[in-house]
């Protein structure tokens, strides 16, 4: 013989069955004597809970009360993550790649932006040579070439390329023009002892 | 996805950028019949900047050279090219009064500072090659894409010039009175104002057009100029000069294929620059006996010294260089240069301004020694 268990036999005691669990239950509890008593006792504790709920404040408010019971748990989540091991986080396969492509599309558009033509970035070139004043009238169309030359270097420069020749060490430095396409600078090297002379040109 | 995917592309990437900036900087390349061996080539303080969208790539290699050549050398010009970085630019460095005789060496340095966008390159980023070598005979080898043959000999003559004025001051007025030349000298230099050239080639800078005016060039005369300016001018506004002229006739009865005129500005001090010079056409210039000539230029030019923008208020020219159809090459004569205001103007001449220097760093026995040591 099958007993119902424990969970089904209380259930019927407080008569929260279905029908047919209902008959089945009852036909059974009337030809066992154990289950029949079993069923009993929960009846008279179904009773006495009854009576205690009774002495309960009138109007409690059960979901109120549910939504603190979750607020409860999740502080005692966090504070025991405090102190507990962390959690191992997922971790998708995709998160690598995802993290690298933004890097890869820093890089192609940097190569990209090198390879505009210079006229397009006149300015920040000559923004790097600090140690010249800038020109002003550049047409954007015409790569125009300027020729400098200063006690530190003889240069040219043209649509953002250029180069100069520099002389660290030299004494009292000469500069002149030597028409419009060459400008030189003539110093003695004080470590060599020779009078050097620099020209740069531009064609 | 696979690590190689996931992490190696970009490294890959990055490697393949850093890997072309790393191109050989500075290639030497000497031809093999040259009278010149590239004994060693020293790198200096190197280095590489980035600044904004662009590189900056500083090289200074000192390099020593040896006369492989049977004749003493005067002058050496190396050309320096740097094909990526200005297409069509060029940049040289010439040593002159040098006396390098056959298998004995010398210093050579060459200081470059090169400026691009950062982009991946190949090959050397310049590229040393010789243009030429003056030797004492006044024989010159190399290509001369730069003229350096006329150049280095006019350097040439003049430094022989000097150093036999010098050697007459000592032999008629003795140590002292070399001593007061060489003193005159360094002071020269030492008050030469300090001149900051800008030019910019096709058309005008910053000038504003309203306040352009034409200045006419006043000119000083030589009385043995084998070429006479008869007129000139350039139109000025504020410190920019631009579209100077100038007309000149052949005195002398030999035909002409080269000349330079001086160029002096003045400021509204009465302060006086030597600005540069006005150079004829490099070629197919053929001014024959009694013909006129004019020499002008496509370009601007902005002066200031110490920062300050020089005002122009006038210029002077004078016949500097002459170069003959035969090569020969006329020089004024130290005569010419020591009245007047050319000598307050001029600065020394290369010469002058090596054996100045020996003597502030050496003494006046060195410099004896050295006008000796030069026949």
């Amino acid at each position: 013989m099958t007993h119902p268990g424990e969970a089904r036999l209380a259930l019927f005691a407080g008569g929260e069955l279905g029908a047919w669990e209902r008959f089945r239950i009852s036909r059974h509890v009337r030809v066992c004597e154990e289950c029949s008593r079993t069923v009993e006792e929960y009846r008279e504790l179904r009773e006495v809970n009854l009576a205690q709920a009774g002495e309960l404040p009138p109007g409690l408010n059960w979901n109120a009360l549910a939504a603190e019971m979750r607020a409860n748990i999740r502080v005692g989540l966090a504070a025991g993550a405090c102190v507990g091991e962390e959690p191992r986080r997922y971790a998708p396969r995709w998160r690598g790649p995802a993290l690298a492509l933004p890097v890869l599309l820093l890089i192609v558009a940097g190569w990209i932006l090198q390879t505009l033509p210079p006229a397009l970035r006149h300015s920040t070139a000559t923004q790097a040579l600090p140690q010249h004043e800038a020109v002003l009238s550049v047409a954007p169309d015409a790569p125009d070439v300027v020729l400098q030359a200063d006690s530190e270097s003889v240069g040219v420069e043209t649509a953002g390329r250029g180069f100069m020749v520099r002389y660290p060490k030299a004494q009292n430095v000469l500069l002149s023009v030597r028409g419009e396409t060459a400008v030189r600078a003539r110093y003695v090297d004080t470590e060599t002892g020779q009078v050097t002379i620099t020209h740069v040109y531009a064609e | 996805m696979s690590m190689l995917s996931k992490v190696g592309l970009p490294v890959v990437l990055i490697a393949v950028c850093a890997c072309a900036q790393t191109a050989p900087p500075l290639k030497i390349n000497f031809a093999k019949d040259a009278p010149l061996e590239l004994v060693s080539a020293t790198p200096g303080e190197s280095r590489t900047d980035a600044r904004g969208g662009a590189m900056v790539l500083d090289l200074q290699t000192s390099l020593t050279l040896r006369n492989t050549g049977a004749r003493r050398i005067r002058g050496v010009t190396l050309l320096v090219q740097t094909q990526e970085f200005t297409p069509g630019g060029k940049g040289s460095v010439t040593v002159p009064s040098l006396d390098v005789g056959p298998n004995e060496t010398f210093p050579f340095r060459i200081d470059l500072r090169l400026l691009r966008p950062i982009m991946p390159g190949a090959g050397p980023m310049a590229e040393v090659t010789i243009d030429g070598v003056l030797f004492d005979d006044l024989s010159f080898y190399g290509p001369n894409r730069l003229n350096s043959r006329r150049q280095m000999t006019a350097w040439e003559l003049e430094a022989r010039r000097d150093r036999k004025y010098f050697k007459s001051v000592l032999e008629a007025k003795g140590r002292e009175g070399l001593r007061q030349e060489l003193l005159d000298c360094l002071a020269r230099l030492a008050d030469h104002p300090p001149l900051d050239v800008h030019v910019i080639r096709r058309g005008r800078a910053t000038a504003m057009a309203g306040s352009e005016r034409e200045v006419k060039f006043a000119f000083l005369r030589m009385p043995d100029s084998p070429i006479e300016p008869v007129s000139g001018l350039a139109r000025v506004a504020g410190s920019e000069a631009h579209s100077p002229k100038v007309e000149v006739v052949n005195r002398s009865d030999r035909p002409v294929r080269y000349f330079e005129i001086g160029w002096i500005i003045k400021d509204g001090a009465g302060r006086e620059y030597m600005a540069g010079s006005v150079p004829a056409s490099e070629t197919g210039l053929a001014l024959a006996p009694g013909a006129r000539g004019q020499v002008s230029q496509d370009a601007s030019l902005r002066f200031s010294s110490r920062t300050q923008p020089i005002v122009i208020e006038a210029m002077t020219g004078f016949v500097s260089q002459v170069e003959f159809g035969d090569g020969s090459i006329w020089i004024p004569s130290r005569a010419a240069l020591s009245g007047g205001r050319l000598h307050a103007v001029l600065a020394p001449s290369p010469e002058e301004q090596r054996l100045a220097d020996l003597y502030r760093r050496k003494g006046l026995s060195a410099l004896i020694e050295e006008l000796k040591r030069f026949q």
